[in-house]
């Protein structure tokens, strides 16, 4: 059995709108394994943007947190997220856990230099200790970078983020990110908005660090076919619902919910040119989610359970769940 | 006239330079860079331009829809020459023939504007027909798109889903009956589960009403599922030109090839490692082949000389060196 | 109409400036338009009571050197200074519009022209000008008049900015899929362009009664405006005229100089505050 580093448990994070309440995370129970590469995969409005911000413990208004906990497990000790003040939030992240956002204009500020930046991240490593000096800091940060395997560490740290493109910035970005090697990196979007090569470029780094420190990387995306790429496990999440969560490789090869199912089958694929059939219907308003299971109104499989009761979320096989009522416990299904 | 009387599409030497910023420090930048190509077909076809940002896609599409005037160059569409569309009359009529769907349905509509005028207008402003008759038409034009005249009437923009928006801006493009629709990016900023219902309404209209598509997008497997041809854009050149199925087979173009190689697809994982760019805005100064620097087989003579496109005879063009026979066979004679 | 309210209640709601900056307008607006309409005689002539009397029951903010009730000379003076301020900001915001709309939407040589006139009038410094026709005046114009000339240095800027945010428009895909509907130039510039500008125009309305107002004080204290009408200015000009500051006349001068910054501040209250709620309506 894998250790496990974080634990969500019966998390409900909504959104007070003046419109209504958007239930953006809606009972949210899962693990996440110490060093594995999390998928979190779904549509625009699934709620996967809000999980990341409470994995970050980013709560800010009008989000709230309704009910249940975050735990963090490091070694013996355990943390609950939503339970701890700013001060120790603000102690916990770069260090501990760390945050790629989609637009690296985020993070970064337009109007300093990089270099400057870079200083912030590591004053925060050095608290405590010695001052060094700004050469010294500079020399450790160009190594890094160069390391990293960033062209003209020197050049590119007296530059300002927007004399960058936007590949150079987000790899920028990652190895701030990565700098104080955090146990945990949470990454939203991070290539969304990037060209293809690029794109590549930055995923494969991004893997690279991983696989060589072990930390937890948790990455959100759109794309079916980045997390093909990226992995070893996947959590589809539907209208702020969890539907499933398994291997990759079982999740590609054998995906048990409706849903799944129609994300992979519809990603059109080079050298297959039959027609694939897309899926009637629209995903739901949040602030009204329909009754019973959520996707009903749009499933193919849909049986008269699915339009009263919720679904449960249960193990199908070993590490493969699912809230579905197409399957029973032991992981029969029908299809009927 | 005659000779264009049987392309949909001809562009001669087409090109566009921006100014950016002001009278003295102002640089150009050639987004449209000397282009010619022509596309010839007997029956309806779906043409994709394929590109990353800054290739001169959307740039191209804004020239071929009269949004922009060219630097240099001209635009033929089933023989009109689009620069001799001058007055109210040639307008309507240019309008009768092409139509535009863009990228962000919302930002295609006013949201002060009920999205039913939009409708109504292009059925009686451009094809001036009655009342009576326009309703019709606009509905007919909505149930093509899964949509009706009543689920849509009265509302504004913000009362419907983004794939909502989109097809009623298909709907409306549809009106009359152009012979090109013009889509930029049409599917990128739509959900997974919307973008095949879309992808699949263009198939259908390509072939139940004949209508041409010019589909401009980043997206390499959408434009493989879609498209008949399809021409790769680099910094402002075409690079390589024909049949989908030919290039996604056996791309011949070095960057063809390195986009392809970059398409995060599921089942095929990715193993080596691949170079970025970074400067990208240097490329566009280069005096010969603006992949040079990052093209595994560039030699001294492609920083010297830009290559044009040449037929290889197969339906498909390309402009590499690599192909051109004439030159590697000057070439190997002075060196001895 | 139900949807105007909600705009408006979503408009106030959490916007502390926009809610106090009204509510203080509104108030001068009182004073100004309505309670100015009861004044039980011509407070504008002079020697009507006895001078320099401080308040009483009888004159709640006394009499000034020149023998008027203050009280009332002061409804009147905010009256005529918002009615100039007005005046002058519809003038500037209508014609900035206009030319800048002109000038956003048809380009070439029509707007090069036009850019080079409304960058003259930015650059020229309004006080001389403002000094050098205050003193062909003399002191004895209409309020009208004073308006006007005030109003010539309160449009270009607005023309600038309106021409900027219409060629900025004019390229949103919005427009561009309403020609393709067939729709003409002026119906777009109604319904596309126009529309996107009238909040804006709103916001730079309110900064120019404000700047307008402020203006007429500043030429009045230099005896350059309209002297005998009752204004905010022309109060301010007879008080310092006759020393009421050392003669301790307080009451003559303070409630002048309390109005226009209270004037002045509402105003900017209003307007930083519809701004604030604008562009977070734009980021949402």
């Amino acid at each position: 059995m894998p250790e496990k580093i974080l634990k969500v448990d019966n998390c409900r994070v909504y959104y007070f709108t003046s419109r209504g309440i958007n239930k953006a995370l809606d009972n949210i129970n899962f693990e996440i394994y110490k060093g594995e590469i999390l998928g979190i995969a779904g549509e625009s409005g699934c709620g996967k943007s809000t999980l990341i911000k409470s994995l970050y413990g980013m709560i800010l208004p009008p989000l709230k947190v309704v009910e249940g906990k975050i735990l963090l497990f490091d070694n013996n000790d355990t943390i609950d997220l939503f339970s701890l003040s700013d001060e120790s939030l603000r102690n916990l992240r770069w260090k501990y856990i760390s945050y790629m956002p989609q637009g690296s204009m985020n993070v970064m500020n337009p109007v300093v230099r990089i270099e400057e930046q870079f200083f912030e991240v590591l004053d925060k490593r050095t608290e405590g200790t010695k001052k060094i000096s700004k050469n010294q800091a500079r020399e450790i940060i160009s190594n890094y970078l160069r390391d990293m395997g960033l062209p003209s560490p020197s050049k590119l740290l007296k530059s300002y983020p927007h004399q960058l493109s936007g590949g150079m910035r987000q790899r920028v970005i990652l190895a701030m990110v990565t700098f104080l090697n955090p146990k945990i990196i949470l990454a939203d979007e991070p290539t969304t908005a990037l060209d293809v090569v690029v794109q590549k470029g930055i995923l494969m780094m991004m893997k690279k660090i991983q696989r060589e420190r072990k930390n937890t990387l948790i990455f959100v995306s759109h794309d079916m076919g980045v997390h093909y790429q990226m992995a070893d496990r996947l959590l589809i999440m539907y209208a702020g619902k969890i539907v499933e969560l398994g291997p990759k490789k079982a999740i590609f090869e054998n995906p048990l919910h409706p849903y799944t199912k129609f994300l992979i089958d519809s990603l059109p694929r080079i050298g297959e040119k039959e027609k694939r059939k897309g899926i009637s219907g629209e995903p739901p308003d949040l602030l009204s989610p329909p009754h019973g299971c959520r996707f009903h109104p749009r499933c193919p499989y849909k049986k008269k359970i699915c339009e009263d009761r919720e679904p449960k979320f249960i193990k199908v096989s070993d590490d493969h769940f699912v809230a579905c009522h197409l399957f029973s416990k032991k992981g029969e299904m029908n299809y009927g | 006239m005659d000779r264009n009387k049987t392309s949909l599409l001809k562009v001669e030497n087409l090109t566009k330079i921006f100014k950016i910023g002001g009278l003295v420090l102002g640089e150009k930048l050639t987004a449209v860079d000397n282009v010619s190509f022509q596309i010839e077909s007997d029956k309806p076809v779906i043409f994709s331009v394929i590109g990353e940002s800054g290739s001169g896609k959307t740039t191209l599409a804004r020239l071929i829809l009269k949004l922009i005037e060219p630097t240099n160059g001209k635009i033929f569409i089933n023989g009109l020459d689009i620069s001799r569309v001058k007055s109210k009359e040639d307008f309507l009529n240019f309008r009768r023939l092409v139509q535009p769907v863009f990228q962000d349905p919302y930002d295609s509509f006013n949201p002060m504007k009920k999205v039913d005028n939009y409708l109504l207008k292009t059925a009686l402003k451009i094809l001036k027909v009655s009342k009576r008759k326009a309703f019709s038409l606009v509905d007919d034009a909505l149930k093509s798109v899964g949509l009706s005249f009543e689920k849509i009437t009265g509302k504004f923009m913000n009362q419907f889903s983004g794939g909502e928006l989109q097809r009623i801006s298909i709907a409306r493009a549809l009106i009359p009956k152009p012979k090109l629709i013009v889509a930029d990016e049409p599917v990128s900023m739509v959900d997974a589960s919307i973008r095949m219902n879309i992808m699949n309404l263009f198939k259908e209209l390509n072939i139940n009403f004949g209508i041409n598509f010019i589909y401009i997008t980043h997206d390499l497997s959408t434009a493989y599922y879609l498209s008949d041809i399809m021409a790769i854009m680099y910094r402002g050149n075409i690079v390589e030109i024909g049949p989908s199925s030919l290039i996604f087979a056996d791309p011949l173009h070095p960057y063809t090839e390195l986009l392809l190689k970059s398409i995060p697809e599921v089942g095929k994982e990715w193993k080596e490692d691949i170079k970025l760019s970074g400067i990208e805005t240097e490329e566009y100064g280069f005096e010969g082949c603006k992949f040079y620097n990052r093209c595994p087989y560039a030699d001294e003579h492609c920083k010297k000389s830009r290559p044009i496109l040449i037929d290889k005879g197969d339906g498909r063009k390309v402009a590499c060196f690599k192909y051109d026979d004439n030159l590697s066979r000057a070439l190997s004679k002075s060196l001895k | 109409m139900h949807e105007i309210l909600h705009h408006l209640s979503d408009m106030f709601k959490e916007n502390i400036r926009l809610k106090i900056g009204s509510i203080m307008i509104i108030a001068f607006v009182l004073i100004g338009f309505v309670i100015s309409f009861f004044a039980p005689f011509n407070p504008e002539k002079w020697n009507l009571f006895p001078r320099d009397l401080p308040p009483s029951l009888k004159h709640i903010l006394g009499t000034s050197s020149l023998g008027q009730d203050v009280f009332w000379f002061l409804t009147f003076a905010i009256r005529n200074s918002l009615l100039i301020g007005i005046i002058v900001a519809s003038i500037g915001t209508v014609v900035g519009v206009i030319v800048g709309l002109i000038a956003g939407f048809y380009g070439g040589l029509v707007d090069r022209i036009i850019m080079t006139l409304t960058d003259a009038f930015i650059a020229t410094p309004a006080l001389p000008v403002l000094i050098l026709l205050g003193a062909i005046i003399k002191g004895k114009s209409t309020i009208i008049i004073l308006s006007l000339i005030i109003a010539i240095f309160n449009w270009a800027w607005p023309a600038r900015q309106v021409r900027a945010m219409s060629l900025s428009l004019r390229e949103m895909n919005f427009v561009n899929v309403a020609k393709f509907s067939g729709m003409g130039t002026m119906e777009i510039v109604f319904s596309d362009i126009i529309p996107h500008i009238l909040p804006w125009a709103a916001a730079n309305f309110t900064n120019t009664v404000l700047v307008a107002i402020g203006t007429e004080a500043g030429l009045a204290i230099l005896g350059l405006t309209t002297l005998e009408k009752a204004t905010l200015g022309s109060l301010l000009y007879w008080s310092l005229q006759h020393q009421a500051m050392f003669r301790g006349i307080w009451w003559w001068i303070a409630p002048g100089v309390l109005s226009i910054v209270l004037i002045i501040v509402s105003l900017f209250l209003f307007s930083t505050g519809l701004s604030s709620y604008l562009s977070a309506r734009r980021l949402r």
